[in-house]
């Protein structure tokens, strides 16, 4: 798959893995990774750059073994990104979908 | 790699790229904690380091989101080439001083360096350029070219004195004390001292054994370097001739082969392994200033330059050719002298050192920070 078209999709997917369940760092990375095959040090500074915007925001969390989590939650500005990247997405599917059916045809 | 060796590299390569402060801080942090949750998952400390990435890609991937330092240093360094212009025809049409105006160009590298380094390789680095400098002021207002040239191994001995430790490092400075205090009794007190003064340079290898445990193979080294010390000066000093002097140190330079000299060394733990080469190195510089100087006759005016090689060994040890423009002040000054004593040029020769700030300017780029200098393109 493209490089710029994958990371373009993957702040799409890491805003809606985020909203579906407040993570820490290694576990976003470690969830993408292996569903999306990419390199696990893309996800980090996609992470931080959405933190940066504003998308996320993060709290300390105690871990099961001791310390301190960092996890990123979603905010308002996020949550309406997701759902323009979701309606870009979903338009750009459709038309997608529609050119390589009337191509079949 | 351990999570210290993986987060040091990383703070290091963000703080050389003039990372700001606080940006350091906060990835640094991230990426702690980040390397805690995944052990955490039991994976292991070099299956992180890959996961996580290395960090110049690190750096590749978030470098849009960093915060940079402004570097004024740049600036300095930027500037350094004009006010050394201006300087130079300053003391030329000033002070009718041509001859040594060309050291002002030396800022150049001199600034690049006290802007680049810190610590202890501001004053390492900048070595070789002071001795350059003292060793023009005390030619040009002295006359004193020989023995000036001595203050180019204050070049090795900061290196010694800044780096090594405890007996390595009074072992080391033993041969930048002896050379000096050699030099300066043959041409002070007395030049017959050339001649059989040299036998103080077994002070070092002496040095090295007795600070070190002693078994029998230190024992007999040791011996065998004071009889041959004993033999060299007896013979010396019963025939007045230099010719057989050095036949007693055939004994202990056999010995040192067959017992494995170096080995001795390393078993006192004093890790000569890997700096055999600059010893050997070393030797055969001194021996073949001393061979020259004694061989061939009027020679001591310009053979002190074969011990510039000496300093240069010591730039190639530490530092190898990150910094070519370190080897420049030597390259220069043989070149100058070579070109002086055997064609006459020195009206001309000083020229040579305008190679040092061209080998400064051609070659900086490499070591200097960047801000913005990495391909936006890279990809994980």
């Amino acid at each position: 798959m493209n490089t710029q078209f994958k990371k373009g999709i993957l702040d799409l997917c890491i805003l809606k893995v985020v909203k579906d369940q407040e993570m820490y760092g290694f576990e976003i990375i470690d969830k993408l990774s292996n569903i999306l095959d990419i390199n696990e040090n893309t996800i980090y500074p996609i992470l931080r750059r959405l933190t940066e915007q504003k998308l996320f925001t993060t709290y300390a969390k105690d871990s099961p073994h001791g310390a301190q989590r960092k996890y990123y939650k979603i905010t308002t500005k996020g949550d309406e990104k997701l759902s323009m990247y979701i309606d870009e997405w979903d338009t750009f599917i459709s038309n997608v979908n529609q050119i390589l059916g009337s191509k079949i045809e | 790699m351990s999570k210290i060796t993986y987060l040091d590299e990383l703070r290091k390569y963000l703080e050389q790229k003039s990372v700001s402060v606080k940006d350091v801080e906060t990835v640094i942090s991230d990426y702690s904690e980040l390397y805690d949750e995944a052990t955490d998952l039991g994976i292991d400390d070099m299956s992180v380091a890959e996961k996580l990435g290395n960090p110049k890609d690190i750096f590749i991937a978030i470098k849009d989101t960093l915060h940079f330092k402004k570097n004024n240093d740049n600036k300095m360094v930027a500037i350094s080439p004009f006010i050394s212009v201006m300087l130079f025809f300053g003391i030329g049409f000033g002070l009718e001083g041509w001859s040594y105006a060309w050291l002002v160009f030396l800022l150049r590298p001199l600034t690049a360096i006290w802007t680049s380094e810190k610590g202890k390789e501001k004053i390492i680095g900048s070595s070789p350029f002071v001795a350059v400098i003292i060793f023009f002021a005390l030619g040009f207002i002295g006359n004193l070219w020989h023995p000036g040239w001595l203050i180019f191994l204050i070049v090795p001995f900061v290196a010694i004195v800044l780096d090594d430790k405890g007996k390595d490092k009074l072992i080391g400075l033993s041969v930048f004390i002896i050379i000096p205090t050699f030099i300066l009794i043959g041409t002070y007190v007395s030049p017959t001292f050339y001649e059989y003064g040299w036998a103080m340079f077994a002070i070092t290898p002496i040095l090295a054994l007795i600070l070190n445990p002693m078994k029998v193979k230190e024992v007999v080294m040791l011996l065998a370097i004071l009889l041959a010390v004993a033999g060299q000066l007896t013979i010396y000093f019963m025939t007045g001739d230099v010719t057989y002097t050095w036949y007693p140190y055939i004994l202990p330079i056999a010995l040192a082969l067959l017992f494995g000299y170096i080995d001795i060394v390393n078993v006192a733990k004093l890790n000569f392994k890997e700096k055999a080469w600059v010893a050997i190195a070393i030797l055969l510089v001194v021996v073949a200033y001393l061979t020259v100087s004694l061989l061939i006759p009027n020679v001591w005016g310009w053979s002190w330059i074969i011990l510039l090689l000496i300093p240069m060994i010591a730039v190639y040890d530490s530092s190898k050719f990150k910094s070519p423009v370190a080897y420049m002040p030597f390259i220069s000054v043989i070149t100058f002298m070579i070109l002086g004593t055997f064609f006459n040029l020195w009206y001309i020769a000083w020229m040579v050192f305008l190679l040092i700030p061209m080998t400064a300017i051609l070659t900086g780029s490499e070591d200097k920070p960047k801000n913005i200098d990495v391909d936006e393109s890279s990809e994980a």
